[in-house]
């Protein structure tokens, strides 16, 4: 009698664990497949501008070359710090190997001087290239 | 001695349950740790002038905002800008950039921004712009303007 009693207390202690690691995994999955991979191009450094109204990018062209300018204006790319020459010769290279309509993303923190976006917009016009795009986010 | 054998294979086929959820949960808190929310992002268009080009010479009939910083009163620095050298609040400002989309949305707007306007007050206008649905915006500099360099920030 008291070892039936000991069972049943036993079994009352127990964890569902397969439905809790099926739960488990469903969300590791999760977190796998959101987690983006193409972050390294952007300076978590910036605060970007808000523009509520702007259309949500849905794909990005591959192509894109990304500038951040920081609000110290320090300018750099793949997180790279460059100077406006170097960031000359970066873009002639690139738009030699993909073509002149290659799209420009300027991501410039909110509180930094138009002066240093500008710089950039003049590397970008002396190259040759013209589609230009300033980030912003959506909120 | 056939029932002892089968117990035998029982144990050998014994997954280590509890290694694995201490591995699965070290996963899943990894995961949660490094998440980052999720942010839609928009890129705001503009027209570059052409290489060595002027802007010298602008023709009046253009719509032509100015974007300077207002260093005396930072309250009201996103909220002030200058059309045709009048100033506007930027509430009527959208306004009237719908009134112009209306009547031509590929009017020519000129956004001619001074060196020391910050990035942001640019970029709400261009968002203004872009709801009014106008399509050609031409970002120039504001060669009048002298350059005035916050603290810590560069120069050059």
């Amino acid at each position: 009698m008291a070892k039936k009693k000991k069972r049943a207390q036993l079994a009352e202690a127990s964890v569902p664990i397969s439905a809790m690691i099926d739960i488990v995994f469903l969300l590791i999955i999760f977190f796998v497949v959101t987690a983006s991979i193409d972050k390294e191009v952007e300076d978590e450094m910036i605060t970007l501008s808000n523009a509520p109204h702007g259309k949500p990018v849905v794909k990005k062209d591959p192509r894109s070359v990304t500038i951040n300018v920081r609000r110290d204006g320090s300018i750099n790319m793949n997180m790279i710090e460059k100077s406006i020459p170097e960031i000359t010769n970066a873009l002639t290279v690139a738009a030699s190997q993909w073509g002149k309509d290659i799209p420009i993303i300027i991501r410039g923190d909110k509180d930094v001087q138009h002066y240093h976006i500008r710089k950039v917009m003049k590397a970008i016009t002396d190259t040759g290239l013209y589609r230009v795009r300033f980030d912003a986010v959506i909120e | 001695m056939a029932r002892r054998s089968k117990k035998i294979e029982h144990k050998d086929a014994d997954v280590p349950i509890s290694a694995m959820i201490d591995v699965v949960f070290l996963l899943l808190i990894y995961f949660i740790v490094t998440q980052k929310p999720i942010i839609e992002n928009t890129l705001l268009t503009v027209d570059l002038p052409a290489p060595g080009g002027k802007p010298k010479d602008k023709p009046v009939q253009l719509f032509t905002i100015d974007v300077h910083r207002i260093e005396k009163d930072a309250a009201q620095d996103l909220k002030v800008y200058y059309v045709n050298q009048q100033r506007w609040n930027f509430d009527d400002l959208k306004v009237q950039l719908k009134k112009t989309a209306e009547l031509d949305p590929k009017q020519t707007i000129i956004i001619n921004c001074g060196p020391n306007a910050r990035h942001q007050k640019l970029v709400q206008l261009l968002d203004a712009c872009a709801e009014a649905g106008l399509q050609s915006l031409n970002v120039v500099e504001d060669l009048t303007v002298e350059f005035n360099p916050e603290p810590g920030t560069k120069t050059k």
